[in-house]
């Protein structure tokens, strides 16, 4: 649960020692609120209190992405100008995201990043599905926009 | 909770890539990407504990059984090794459109530019006086013992007084107002006196002689200087001192020799854009640059 919930900051705020930081707060919060589990899932109100910790400390009008890239390219057939093209699509992406509403910017990486599905993140952000796929649209839509934005 | 595993590495097929729209694109590459490596379980488990340990209040002690106080004694000594370990250190950072001016324990005095970071411990900060940076900061250092800034790319040794430090990216370059600075990255190492800047180049320091040394910190007084610098580097800067973004799609490795204040971003892009043959359009914090059509 930590993991996840690290992630969830870092989508908002775009600094990990921050996402670490609020997480493990977030679970000492959880502790002292342990009687309103009973009334709500324990994941939804683990988000609920690091997404209130994270609005307490700051608002962020910006933010800067830099993520692990996980892919290698098909082999040997793979020419050095794909390799090129494919590393300018990633930066041209990071940066969109960065430029991207946080909420969306939110529901398009927890799905992207933590494979989590529209249900999952509709139950832990306490919303619904509808909004989460309004909310997945908006923002492909978004970086859609971006990416091809050319001369 | 679903889990993929991260570690494992996909392939991108060319062909098959290629085919995709935008869409796609964006969905495959996004899927691919992973959040920054962050500290191992066992230190966060610890820093949870000291955490718990600060924060609840001590008269819930009443209603402990005691094997709870026992358990809580327990946390009360990891949570103080833990918080002599992991939370001495001091953080100043900056976001987008800040600086911060602050002063060490020692009374040195740091200027930090947008988007940067410091840290230091001010525990150990007496005995040795080590800083962490990235980004860039102008530095007013007391006499004393040594003095280590240590960057990404590279570690500065303060011999004398007042200098400006850039570790950005791959990008590291040191200038030295006043005093003596010594600067090493991996083997290669330089003594720098006033007047003269170091910067790293194809992994080796590089020493030159300015005759405007004061412009490399005149970011402290607003007004930033670029020297022969390419429009990425400018645009980045823009961003960093503006919070906007940026979109330029044309060649970015064009150098430009400009000076500009971060009072006004329309005056800032006029001065870049019109001798580059670029025109601007500003939208909701956004900043889209073109080509101008000829």
């Amino acid at each position: 649960m930590y993991v996840p919930v690290k992630n969830f900051i870092y989508y908002k705020t775009g600094d990990i020692e921050v996402a670490e930081d609020i997480a493990q707060d977030a679970f000492v919060k959880l502790w002292e609120k342990k009687e309103e589990i009973r009334t709500k899932s324990v994941k939804s109100l683990l988000y609920t209190i690091a997404a209130n910790l994270c609005k307490n400390r700051f608002e962020h009008q910006r933010v800067v992405f830099e993520f692990a890239k996980n892919f290698t390219l098909a082999n040997d057939s793979a020419s050095p100008e794909f390799e090129m093209e494919l590393k300018e699509f990633s930066k041209k992406l990071e940066k969109a995201i960065g430029g991207l509403n946080e909420k969306e910017r939110v529901v398009f990486l927890m799905n992207r990043i933590d494979g989590l599905t529209y249900n999952e993140i509709a139950s832990n952000l306490g919303l619904s599905v509808k909004a989460i796929e309004k909310r997945m649209k908006k923002a492909l839509d978004e970086l859609k926009r971006t990416v091809e934005y050319k001369l | 909770m679903r889990k993929m595993n991260k570690s494992e590495k996909h392939t991108i097929d060319e062909a098959y890539f290629r085919k995709l729209d935008t869409e796609s694109k964006v969905m495959e590459v996004a899927k691919n990407f992973d959040t920054p490596a962050g500290k191992n379980q066992d230190e966060v488990l610890e820093a949870i504990m000291a955490r718990a340990e600060k924060e609840i209040p001590i008269r819930k002690i009443q209603i402990f059984t005691w094997v709870r106080a026992v358990a809580a004694l327990v946390l009360i000594v990891i949570g103080i090794y833990a918080v002599n370990t992991v939370f001495s250190k001091d953080k100043v950072a900056t976001g987008f459109g800040e600086q911060a001016e602050l002063k060490l324990p020692d009374n040195s005095e740091v200027i930090l530019n947008a988007d940067s970071k410091l840290t230091y411990s001010s525990r150990t900060y007496g005995q040795s006086r080590q800083l962490k940076l990235s980004g860039e900061a102008f530095l007013d250092v007391q006499k004393g013992g040594e003095f280590v800034i240590e960057t990404r790319n590279g570690k500065v040794e303060i011999l004398g007084t007042q200098l400006n430090v850039y570790s950005r990216g791959s990008e590291f370059w040191v200038s030295c107002l006043r005093g003596k600075v010594k600067v090493s990255s991996g083997d290669e190492q330089q003594i720098i006196e006033p007047g003269e800047l170091v910067q790293l180049s194809n992994r080796r320091l590089v020493k030159k002689v300015k005759s405007d040394i004061d412009h490399t910190a005149a970011w402290t007084q607003g007004v930033f200087y670029f020297e022969d610098k390419p429009l990425v580097s400018i645009f980045e800067a823009i961003e960093r001192q503006f919070n906007v973004s940026v979109n330029y799609q044309g060649n970015e490795n064009r150098t430009i020799t400009v000076t500009f204040s971060n009072k006004n971003l329309q005056e800032a892009l006029d001065v870049i854009c019109i001798p580059m043959g670029l025109k601007y359009e500003i939208r909701n914090n956004k900043v889209y640059i073109d080509e101008k059509p000829s």
